[in-house]
């Protein structure tokens, strides 16, 4: 065991995460060990199955670790059969477009409920959260209905309007917000600034992180929806990724699922993209919120 | 920096891929095709599960040609002035989303499941064509397989009144046993028109360790999970157990009979022959390899033949083809249950003589014969001369499609999906697991509930 110390002050004992020192860390590492297999092998066996040529008519048992037959020909079928690329730029617009309309949405509410406290700010709150206990499956239909009458449908206006809504983004952004000096605005008041100016020039900066996880949750939400696109859209060259995934079984008699584990792998890789690039912002985000409290 | 890398790698690994598909498009040929019609209008047609781009078929890994080029070859010479709208629906949602399309009126013409459309035309969403047929002398529904045309849920309504839909693809539920495992045993082949008992005497016979290779063997395999319950289908028939008298179109005074003795002896068969079956088949597993070189299961009940006619297609691997024959159903005539997959057209649909113009075209012969060479889908068509002699599978199929009757036994019966498909499912569940019920009063219950049912309609 290395002893340092800080400063001439109390040693400081470090532990090396290789050398447990006791059983009930080796057995706590075996089990996050059989816990990380159980999460990440499904995930390898999609990957190697989308490059496995002889399990595209059916899914091969016992399960396999190595293709019988490597081709990259699911992934050309991919994105051939059904135009992939095109609808994951469409996914990617859609998902931008719904960032952009939320996260205004959820910073502007919960920056209003939490710095300029009006009356009634708590139960404006209470309510954009209460709609978070009615499930889609329930507004699916007059939202539908709604979209009809207004010719809405169709269009990529169906995800845009509906995203206003970001009542997770407000709770988010307000307890963020909530933890940023109120003396901040204060001083920009005098200094002159009106409230946008105060938001946008003080106070959006420091909301960094919490705008990454916002990002990241609202990319996800959007990308793996299947239900709403498959209502709202109607011209196959609007879908959305995972219509174009769901397409796949043309044949009830063929399920293909080397060709649907290649699409599902390639409709993986903007998330994995943006995950890389944002995941820093996520971590700082959760380990602020740790710090403060 | 590392990111970086990572993101480059990925964007490499997109453009490679995007690049190395081929979007070109198989129409080398210009069609000859004369004008057909000259009625204007636009046809919003919804699909279920066609590919409307040219690309890649799963089975030879060869170019197949998507619909889109298909009708700019063929339809757009033949219809001039009808602008055809194509929406493209996944199967597995199809049913909620081509409802939600006929309800908002939304669609002219679709394609989908069976059972979907025979439970539209009961909601009053769906045109009948009888007067369109009667009208038209362009239009002979003799062409079509008789069965399917007359019998069918999937296109004439539960009183047998009315046509909504006419056929256009097939599925295939045939029986299938693999020679070679018959040989290595020393059992007789299959007839050809085998009984129940003569498939689970069999069956019994080849479970167990192969005396030639030493593999595990299985006498047989059924789907222990089948959402239509097609093997209990194809037992009904062989056993007379029509599940009670009475029609569709009028739930409520039905007469159930589902505690009958022939009800209790297609239960004694199941309960018989899920000894015989692989574990898996609890899951619609286990039956990965049959049709190919590894297969370790003498008897398929519904199968469709795509795994041993892929290889031929693909390997050119004939040998598979000698090797698995087929047989008719169950049924005393071979009849089983028979899946058709029709195009019906909206109640409400804005271009009537247009649409039907389309629907003729879809299910027409030229068509059948398009998605028979690009994606092996099995016609419906009585003289499909267009199908290539080696698959037997398909022929054996619209044999089958050509006897069989839907009865109450249907996935067009709103109790039979409900109740009896998951009581049966449940009772090979048990059976396989050793845990059987008896089946006089599991019966007596089911019959219970389908009184109580259509009661309370």
């Amino acid at each position: 065991m290395k002893v340092t110390t800080i400063n001439g002050n109390e040693p400081v004992r470090k532990h090396s995460l290789f050398r447990p020192k006791k059983v009930a860390d080796l057995v706590l590492i075996a089990v996050l060990l059989i816990g990380s297999l159980v999460m990440i092998i499904p995930f390898i066996w999609m990957v190697i199955t989308s490059f496995d040529w002889g399990a595209r008519l059916k899914i091969p048992f016992p399960p396999r670790f190595w293709p019988e037959e490597f081709s990259i020909k699911t992934y050309q079928m991919a994105f051939t059969n059904i135009p992939m690329l095109k609808y994951m730029i469409n996914s990617l617009m859609v998902s931008a477009g719904v960032i952009i309309v939320s996260l205004l949405s959820a910073l502007f509410s919960g920056y209003a409920i939490s710095k300029l406290k009006f009356k009634g700010a708590n139960i404006v709150l209470l309510l954009a959260l209460s709609t978070m206990m009615i499930p889609f499956e329930m507004t699916m239909i007059p939202q539908y209905l709604m979209f009809a009458k207004f010719k809405l449908l169709d269009s990529y206006w169906s995800f845009f309007l509906p995203s206003l809504n970001y009542a997770f983004g407000t709770f988010l952004a307000k307890s963020f917000i909530d933890q940023l000096p109120g003396s901040l605005r204060e001083a920009a008041i005098i200094d002159g600034a009106n409230e946008f100016i105060v938001f946008l020039k003080v106070y959006l900066p420091l909301c960094i992180p919490v705008l990454a996880t916002m990002i990241i949750l609202q990319f996800l939400a959007v990308w793996n929806d299947l239900l709403w696109p498959l209502l709202a859209l109607k011209s196959p060259d609007k879908y959305t990724i995972q219509l174009g995934i769901a397409m796949f079984s043309y044949n009830k008699d063929l399920p293909l699922p080397s060709v649907i584990m290649a699409a599902t792998t390639a409709s993986l890789i903007p998330v994995i993209v943006l995950y890389l690039f944002l995941q820093r912002y996520i971590v700082e985000s959760i380990a602020l919120s740790g710090i403060k409290q | 920096m590392v990111k970086k890398l990572y993101l480059i790698l990925i964007a490499l690994l997109i453009l490679t891929t995007a690049a190395c598909s081929s979007t070109s498009s198989t129409t080398k040929e210009a069609s000859d095709a004369k004008v057909v019609s000259k009625v204007k209008g636009t046809v919003r047609v919804s699909l279920a599960g066609w590919q409307l781009e040219s690309g890649i078929d799963p089975i030879t890994g060869i170019d197949n040609m998507g619909l889109k080029d298909f009708l700019k070859k063929e339809f757009e010479p033949r219809y001039p002035n009808i602008k055809l709208e194509l929406y493209q629906v996944p199967w597995e949602n199809a049913q909620a989303k081509q409802t939600a399309m006929l309800k908002s009126g939304d669609v002219d013409v679709l394609y989908t499941g069976g059972a979907f459309a025979s439970q539209w035309q009961k909601q009053g969403l769906l045109k009948g064509l009888d007067q369109l047929i009667e009208t038209d002398s362009s239009f002979d529904p003799g062409i079509y397989l008789q069965g399917v045309w007359e019998n069918s849920y999937s296109t004439k309504s539960f009183d047998k009144k009315v046509h909504f839909g006419i056929p256009a693809v097939l599925g295939r539920r045939i029986i299938i046993y693999d020679k070679k495992l018959f040989d290595e045993w020393g059992v007789d082949y299959l007839s050809k028109n085998p009984t129940p008992e003569e498939i689970l005497e069999t069956a019994k016979k080849m479970t167990g360790k192969n005396p030639k290779t030493g593999q595990k063997n299985y006498g047989i395999w059924f789907d222990g999970k089948a959402l239509n319950a097609s093997t209990f289908v194809a037992l009904s028939y062989a056993y007379g157990a029509t599940g009670g008298e009475g029609t569709l179109d009028d739930l409520k005074n039905i007469k159930w009979n589902l505690n009958s003795p022939e009800m209790v002896k297609a239960f004694e068969w199941l309960k018989e022959a899920a000894k015989y079956a692989p574990a898996g088949m609890l899951n619609t597993q286990g039956n990965e390899n049959f049709g190919l070189e590894k297969n370790d299961i003498a008897i398929h009940l519904d199968a469709n033949g795509a795994s041993t006619m892929g290889e031929v297609l693909a390997n050119k691997n004939t040998k598979l083809l000698d090797r698995f024959e087929s047989t008719l159903n169950l049924g005393p005539n071979g009849e089983g249950w028979v899946a058709v997959d029709p195009f019906v057209m909206a109640k409400d649909a804005k271009n009537v003589k247009a649409s039907w113009e389309v629907l003729k075209f879809l299910t027409g012969p030229i068509t059948q014969k398009y998605t028979y060479d690009n994606f092996k889908n099995t016609p419906t068509l009585k003289d499909a001369s267009f199908v290539s002699k080696d698959d037997k599978y398909m022929k054996t199929a619209m044999e089958i499609a050509q006897v069989s009757k839907s009865t109450l036994l249907d996935e067009a019966d709103p109790f039979f999906g409900s109740e009896i498909v998951p009581a049966i499912n449940g009772f090979v569940s048990k059976a396989r697991n050793g845990n059987a019920p008896d089946i006089q009063s599991y019966l007596d219950d089911l019959q219970k509930r389908a009184e109580k049912w259509s009661a309370n309609q």
